[in-house]
């Protein structure tokens, strides 16, 4: 279960408004860890729309740190693989959010890249980066496996292969496939942390 | 971002003495003209071979016969862009060079990184690398009079406010002009390819505490000359392990101390490799630095500390 899944609705406009997640006790420090309750947050998409994560309670959720400047990220992009990664996933019922905590980033930046490159889910606003702290997310991307339960179990890369070549994809691991896998099938997750790889998160502090 | 792309890529594409071809991203970048900002405008390689004074340890001397060469790797940055070292800290990607060597000649004993410069990035984080200029030195050692062409390639991130993806290469003749006699230390590299490997401190003994089964507390007590101090070290961890310098001490003359936290992400049962840290020191030779090696988690009778490496982690790693 989800923690702090009574957000009053007061309290999750006051968190769009600000851009600050509410967090389990109300502590922005970084509190996420593989095993653990994932921090709450509610960020907006680039339509506007208010996605809270305590909403999204009985459902595996992943977290994709995300910004198109990056080369890293448009290694999984260019190829369409991140795409086909996501698609695939939503078809057995995976929620699959992009979050972009980079600074002075816009819904309508996020538009704009989300037609560009064809993304068909929602990137979420996190311009402040408090949710970015939130989890620790140190590059683009970031990975993060959130089960039903609302337990992190993925914390980490997408692959095995730190590198900004596309041509490593198909014979690095990806490790959120094989971690999707498994839970899925009600299995634990084998690899459960690593390290990322990409560019910094350009936070805007 | 105030220096106008085109005349940065003038002024690099001058100074590069070999052909590169750094690739271009395929993105804007942040506040440039979309599809504007290339690695090649803000960052440049160029190749030279130079002699390569005789020198190296029991453990790193080369054939008696051998003829030593350094191919050098200068790389260059606009200001305020940096590239990255062996570890690139939280973020980037490190510095890479790979080489396709012929018949009789070899790298020994390893790629070297001059010490990095630790720069802090958006978030609180560190980063380890390089501004301005740094020199990547290739050690080869060419036996039986060999000859032939390397082809060398570099890859690299340089990042400022965004960070681009480049890519050069180059094909070097042995038999084509090489510069000067230059030692390890006029590449200012750090002690594991220089001279007799007189190092700055005698031994480096490891204590390892766990803290859980994936984290270690690890302490390394190294006795360094009396007026020689331990001013900075720099973590390279093992592969799926996660080091964080704590603090560095050196409570008394000819001690230091180094505590650090080691995380292993290996699967249980996984045995994780030794990791390394650049320990540098000041004292009446200048700023000098050497490896240590430790192991990354609870040691095991198989897995005992050094206090040197034999040479320096490969690049490619």
């Amino acid at each position: 279960m989800f923690c702090c899944k009574s957000l009053t609705a007061a309290a999750a406009a006051v968190a769009i408004l600000t851009g600050v997640a509410f967090f389990k006790g109300g502590d922005a420090s970084p509190t996420a860890a593989v095993g653990q309750a994932a921090p709450l947050f509610t960020l907006e998409d680039q339509t506007g729309k208010a996605v809270s994560l305590a909403e999204q309670t009985g459902k595996v959720v992943v977290l994709e740190w995300f910004n198109n400047e990056c080369p890293f990220v448009q290694k999984h992009y260019t190829g369409g693989d991140m795409n086909k990664l996501a698609t695939a996933y939503k078809a057995k019922g995976v929620l699959w959010f992009a979050i972009n905590s980079t600074k002075n980033k816009t819904n309508a930046d996020n538009t704009a890249i989300a037609k560009e490159w064809n993304i068909d889910r929602q990137i979420l606003n996190d311009s402040t980066g408090a949710t970015g702290h939130a989890y620790g997310a140190k590059t683009t991307p970031t990975m993060v496996i959130i089960d039903k339960s609302g337990n992190i179990v993925y914390q980490g890369a997408i692959d095995s292969t730190a590198s900004a070549d596309q041509a490593d994809i198909a014979k690095s691991e990806n490790y959120v496939a094989k971690a999707l896998d498994e839970v899925l099938a009600g299995k634990p997750v084998s690899t459960q942390q690593t390290k990322s790889y990409g560019c910094g998160v350009k936070y805007a502090k | 971002m105030s220096a106008r792309p085109s005349i940065l890529a003038s002024l690099f594409a001058l100074i590069a003495a070999f052909a590169v071809a750094a690739e271009p991203t395929t993105s804007p970048a942040a506040d440039m003209p979309s599809q504007a900002l290339r690695a090649s405008d803000v960052s440049s390689v160029s190749f030279r071979l130079a002699k390569r004074q005789r020198e190296g340890s029991s453990l790193t001397r080369p054939h008696p016969e051998a003829q030593l060469l350094w191919l050098l790797a200068d790389f260059k940055m606009a200001a305020g862009w940096h590239i990255y070292w062996l570890n690139p800290g939280d973020s980037g990607i490190p510095t890479n060079l790979k080489l396709d060597l012929p018949a009789g000649v070899s790298i020994s004993p390893g790629i070297q990184f001059p010490i990095p410069k630790k720069f802090p990035q958006p978030g609180g984080f560190i980063g380890y690398g390089y501004e301005e200029k740094v020199t990547v030195a290739v050690p080869l050692e060419i036996t039986r009079g060999a000859k032939g062409i390397v082809d060398v390639s570099a890859i690299w991130l340089v990042c400022k406010d965004v960070c681009l993806s480049g890519h050069a290469s180059a094909k070097i003749d042995l038999g084509g002009s090489v510069g000067p006699v230059l030692s390890a230390a006029d590449l200012s590299l750090p002690r594991i390819a220089n001279g007799e490997m007189h190092l700055p401190f005698e031994g480096a003994t490891p204590s390892l505490k766990a803290v859980d089964p994936k984290t270690a507390s690890v302490t390394l007590a190294l006795e360094v000359p009396s007026e020689t101090t331990v001013t900075d070290v720099f973590p390279l961890p093992a592969e799926d392990t996660e080091l964080t310098i704590n603090s560095i001490a050196n409570p008394h003359a000819g001690k230091a101390l180094i505590d650090l936290t080691s995380t292993s992400y290996a699967a249980p049962g996984v045995q994780t490799q030794p990791s390394q840290v650049l320990v540098v020191t000041h004292g009446p030779q200048g700023r000098q630095a050497a490896w240590v090696s430790f192991p990354s988690c609870l040691p095991t009778p198989t897995t005992q500390p050094s206090s040197t490496i034999p040479q320096t982690p490969d690049v490619g790693r």
